[in-house]
């Protein structure tokens, strides 16, 4: 049969040269379409549709009075958000010390502590002026209204939101981005002075947490 | 074998080598892609697994689509060129989707890896790779995807291509510079690599067709061997001899079939020298011994040899070896042939003995001729002796017409019984040849002397003479020669009643050493038809079968004048018409010799210039005379008529240059010779010329009438040249001649030496009553005293009696044969004295006069006894007596 195959496509008449070229053509679209997909993948953004202007009262984290605070919520087995990491310590080299930074790890209800150890969990807590922490139950992320791993929210001391979004230009990539300008952006504008800021969004790629976080109504209940 | 460069065959040849050798290429680098795309799949299928291989929802996950992704397209980046690989190895389509594919992991790879720079280089690996294809298309291919992809994603996607959110042109210019830049060298690499494989191809094209050549030339080669070696296989099979090859050590390696067949061997049984065994005994060391010998040597052989065969056959084998060299000249063995010759042996051996019974039959001939000579000779020295006596003694006309008859009967007798014997020992291949040294002009002059009566008797002008330029001393058998022109020279005056008989000698060719002489018997007689002319040189046979009762004869002598001739490296032949005579001629091969060293008394530069007539009515004399006269520097004239010369000689006298000599021809018709001569004598203004008489009836002139007629010297026809010159020398320069002649005449007088000698005590040993009364007749009538002896014995006991000077010795004698006599003689005397001891023999054969030399005798006389040949040999005893060679 296979012999049979090869002997059509290989002959030099019309047909077999329409069948080789109907190949190299279902080829590359098939080529186009996987690469078509792959960028879909890694350019769509996560739902992550935080309407919060202001620090969360409730939660347990502690705003900083004297310069912003950064807090960003981590999916504990999400591989995208290793590029938001690589991200925040290009970030941190620069601006580390320009503000409070949490580094939240989201941990369902259902799963052990353990859950969250890995590798990200275990390079953010080598991460200096970064404060490591474990949210379970998704309480915080409740409180926040996190969507999706890798999402930062930026606060003034005075609670005021300045930035909410994603520091990386595509799913699991790292690199230049729009989200990573604009949170150095407001911190730069912030120590300018500049007082009171606009809200900027950007869009965040990575796995859902929607799902692991409890929402603020059932937050007393559970508390 | 230098094939041009742009042969048509070695140019598409180079191309077809070098797409073969670059498709090789495609296809090794098209499996090697298939390794590295699939690779390139696996690892990133694994490192999607590693790396991402969940993605999550809260807290449920699933597979991460950078698995499915790293599956579906690394799958399909990698199936398609696999797909083509496996259709269309080598294929140009392919090498061009694989340089798709590989580009496409590239930009999956620095996608994947968020642009890292790092990852940049797989494309520049990826395109040193594709350069293996050695197609700097592929390059293109390759290198416009890559910059079609960078161009593509760095205005569109940059985080993608190069990790920023935004990269400016000139990065895609950049990136697309060292791919350029890359591309560069390698297209460069390429043609180098593809120069290099046309160079290669071509010098593989170039191979090829030398090769072919060589191998056209070695199948050419190799069927001409094949031919040939079907040919010499077929000419082996098919020779009649056994054919063999030898290394240098005489080992056989190979051997026909009819060689083993000749030696009753197996084809593989004659290697080496296993056919000595079969040599016989009787021969073996013998042959081996010289077939070593040639083997050393190097040397041709031919052996003659007896096998045994297995089946104890016994062959005679001959062999012939030929030594071969190769050609440096190294001696490299033999090659030969066998030939089975036991036929032509058994032949021979019947051919020996029927040999030995002819040569027995031939020795029994000859002893029987030799006896029967004997025989016939004892009784006809009888007779011509006794006739001989009895003719010298006083008879009436009729006793001595019947004396001279019987006489003249046997001497005829004789003459056939020669003939006989001659052609006996001719037909039996006897007859010997002694060589001398001998005057041609004297043995053909003693020749014309001994027929010269016969020619007279019947008064034929009998003339010979040799022409200018014939050479004179030559060697040879004068014997057989006289014999010869005797033979012919008699018949021609034979068959002649009217004219003359002229013998002239000329020189037919030759070089230094030989000379080639012609000898012509012309006669005026009665000729002879061409039939009879095709017959006349074989035996028994005459020119007329009723002339065999007119003339008589046995027929044998032109049969053994042409046996003598062809013996003499001659021919022998016959020019004739019937009624116009006939030409018999000769020729006869001599070797030439210098002349003898002579006291010559003549001085012929006396004669040069003198001024001669020859009178003579016969034409050939004449001219014969011419020569002569000519060749000694004389002016000579010829006259035909005596009127004729009285007239010529008056003229000269008054010309002022007389005719000093007149040579006359006695027998002329009209006026004869001595007429003439008295008509000069009686003219006085001729009396200055001296007159020769030749004639034939010289004998029968009165001294007296010559001498009235003025004639000075008178010679006998045929004139002798040295005679003739002798003579008129000696008219020129009379004093000194006359004691020259009278000296020579004193020695050559056997009278003088008779009473130089004295009285000779003579013995004659002689059995024959009747031989013995001839030859004391003989002895009586010469005025010696003799004894007579009737055998050896006798003879013995007579010299114990008495000293002899000569001994006539019977050879066959009763008791004690002559030979026997001789030795004891000579053992008796034991050099101290030599009796001088003729043999007298009827034996005429062959080794007769050497088996009486043998003997110890000193002269040999045949018998019948003639008193000329007595005198003879008495007078070479008184002249070797005188000259000292023997004592007294």
């Amino acid at each position: 049969m296979a012999a049979l195959w090869k002997k059509w496509f290989t002959e030099k008449t019309l047909p077999g040269r329409f069948a080789l070229g109907g190949v190299v053509t279902l080829w590359l679209v098939a080529l186009a379409y996987g690469a078509y997909q792959l960028h879909e993948y890694a350019s769509i953004p996560g739902t992550s549709p935080s309407p919060l202007q202001q620090w969360p009262v409730e939660s347990r984290l502690q705003l900083a009075a004297d310069r912003p605070t950064l807090v960003f919520f981590m999916h504990p087995k999400c591989p995208c958000s290793r590029a938001t990491l690589a991200e925040l310590e290009r970030f941190l080299v620069g601006y580390g010390s320009a503000c409070q930074i949490y580094g939240v790890f989201v941990r369902g209800q259902r799963h052990a502590p353990s859950w969250i150890e890995g590798p990200l969990w275990e390079k953010v807590g080598l991460m200096e002026n970064v404060a490591r922490m474990e949210d379970a139950g998704g309480v915080e992320g409740g409180r926040f209204q996190v969507g999706v791993s890798g999402e930062c929210f930026l606060f003034a001391p005075d609670g005021s939101i300045l930035f909410h979004g994603g520091i990386t230009p595509a799913r699991g990539h790292i690199g230049d981005s729009r989200g990573l300008q604009a949170l150095m952006s407001r911190i730069k504008e912030w120590h300018a002075g500049a007082h009171p800021m606009e809200r900027v969004d950007t869009p965040v790629f990575g796995c859902s947490i929607r799902r692991m976080c409890t929402p603020p109504a059932a937050e007393g209940a559970k508390l | 074998m230098n094939a041009p460069d742009n042969h048509p065959f070695v140019q598409a040849r180079r191309a077809a080598l070098f797409q073969e050798e670059m498709e090789k290429g495609f296809r090794s680098t098209d499996r090697l892609f298939v390794a590295c795309l699939t690779l390139q799949w696996v690892v990133g299928i694994v490192c999607a697994l590693t790396i991402s291989p969940e993605t999550w929802d809260g807290a449920e996950s699933r597979t991460h689509l950078h698995v499915l992704a790293a599956v579906y397209l690394g799958g399909v980046l990698a199936l398609g060129p696999l797909l083509l690989v496996w259709l269309k190895p080598g294929k140009l389509i392919t090498r061009h989707v694989i340089a798709v594919a590989q580009m496409g992991f590239g930009g999956l790879l620095i996608h994947l890896t968020n642009g890292s720079i790092e990852t940049h280089f797989h494309i520049f690996v990826s395109l040193a790779l594709l350069a293996f294809y050695r197609d700097s298309k592929v390059l293109v291919t390759a290198s416009v995807v890559v910059l079609l992809d960078h161009t593509i994603r760095g205005l569109f996607w940059a985080e993608s291509i190069y990790g920023v959110v935004k990269a400016p042109i000139w990065r895609t210019l950049e990136h697309a510079l060292w791919v350029v830049l890359e591309d560069f060298f390698l297209m460069v690499a390429i043609q180098r690599s593809r120069r290099s494989a046309s160079e290669i191809a071509f010098k593989r094209a170039h191979l090829e067709l030398l090769n072919t050549e060589v191998e056209t030339r070695v199948i050419l080669r190799t069927k001409e061997l094949a031919a040939s070696e079907e040919r010499f296989r077929m000419l082996s099979a098919a020779a009649p001899v056994g054919i063999f090859q030898t290394d240098p050590s005489g080992n056989k390696f190979y051997t026909n079939r009819q060689w083993c067949e000749m030696f009753s061997m197996d084809e593989k049984e004659p290697v080496g020298r296993k056919w000595m065994e079969l040599i016989h005994s009787e021969e073996r060391e013998r042959v081996i011994r010289d077939w070593e010998s040639a083997i050393k040597g190097g040397r041709d052989y031919i052996l003659e040899m007896r096998i045994v065969t297995k089946e104890n056959v016994t062959r005679w084998i001959l062999m012939r070896g030929k030594a071969i060299f190769s050609k440096s000249g190294e001696f490299i063995g033999h090659v030969g042939t066998t030939e089975d010759v036991t036929f032509r042996k058994m032949h021979e051996q019947e051919l020996a003995q029927a040999r030995d019974s002819a040569l027995e039959s031939v020795r029994v001939k000859s002893e029987f001729l030799a006896n029967v000579s004997h025989e016939i000779r004892t009784p006809m020295n009888a007779i011509i002796g006794m006739t001989g006596l009895l003719l010298d003694t006083p008879l009436n006309p009729q006793q001595r017409k019947f004396a001279s008859t019987v006489h003249k009967s046997a001497e005829t007798l004789l003459s056939l019984l020669n003939d006989i014997l001659d052609f006996s020992k001719i037909e039996a291949g006897k007859l010997t040849f002694e060589i001398e040294d001998f005057d041609l002009q004297e043995t053909v002059e003693n020749t014309l002397d001994l027929l010269a009566d016969t020619a007279h008797s019947k008064n034929l002008e009998l003339i010979g003479f040799l022409k200018p330029g014939t050479p004179r001393y030559l060697r040879g058998d004068p014997g057989r020669l006289r014999q010869v022109l005797v033979n012919l020279i008699h018949n021609a005056i034979k068959f002649t009643d009217t004219g003359e008989v002229v013998l002239s000698i000329s020189q037919e060719g030759g070089d230094s050493l030989r000379s080639i002489i012609r000898f012509e018997v012309r006669d005026t007689g009665i000729g002879i038809d061409k039939e009879t002319q095709g017959k006349l040189f074989q035996a028994f046979t005459q020119a007329d079968g009723s002339g065999t009762r007119k003339y008589g004869g046995t027929g044998l002598g032109l049969a053994i004048s042409r046996r003598l001739v062809e013996l003499m490296n001659g021919r022998i032949g016959i020019i004739s018409s019937p009624g116009e005579g006939s030409t018999f001629w000769f020729t006869a091969c001599f070797e030439l010799t210098p002349p003898p060293n002579t006291d010559e008394v003549l001085d012929s530069e006396v004669l040069k210039g003198v001024r001669v007539l020859t009178v003579d009515d016969n034409a050939t004399n004449a001219i014969m005379l011419h020569h002569q006269l000519a060749n000694w520097g004389m002016r000579d004239d010829h006259a035909l008529h005596a009127n004729d010369a009285l007239r010529m000689m008056r003229e000269a006298v008054e010309q002022g240059d007389l005719y000093r000599l007149a040579i006359l021809d006695m027998q002329m018709p009209d006026v004869s010779g001595l007429m003439l001569a008295t008509q000069i004598q009686g003219d006085e203004r001729l009396q200055g010329t001296q007159l020769i008489m030749l004639t034939s009836l010289g004998a029968r002139l009165d001294p007296r009438t010559l001498r009235e007629a003025g004639i000075s010297e008178c010679l006998l026809k045929p004139v002798k040249q040295a005679k003739l010159l002798e003579c008129i020398a000696r008219l020129f320069n009379a004093k000194k001649s006359l004691e020259a002649a009278a000296a020579e005449q004193k020695a050559k007088d056997p009278a003088a030496l008779q009473k130089e000698a004295g009285n000779l005590n003579i013995l004659v040993a002689e059995d024959n009553p009747v031989n013995q009364k001839v030859v004391l007749f003989h002895l009586q009538k010469l005025g010696y005293v003799s004894h007579v002896a009737a055998n050896g014995m006798e003879v013995l006991a007579a010299l114990n009696h008495a000293r002899f000077d000569i001994i006539f010795m019977d050879c066959q004698m009763p008791e004690m044969d002559g030979y026997e006599a001789t030795r004891h003689i000579r053992k008796l005397e034991n050099g101290k004295r030599h009796t001088y001891i003729i043999a007298l023999t009827a034996n005429s054969l062959n080794g007769d006069r050497e088996r009486c030399m043998e003997a110890g005798m000193d002269d040999y006389i045949a018998k019948p006894l003639r008193q000329a040949d007595q005198v003879a040999a008495i007078n070479r005893y008184l002249e070797a007596r005188k000259s000292g060679k023997i004592g007294c």
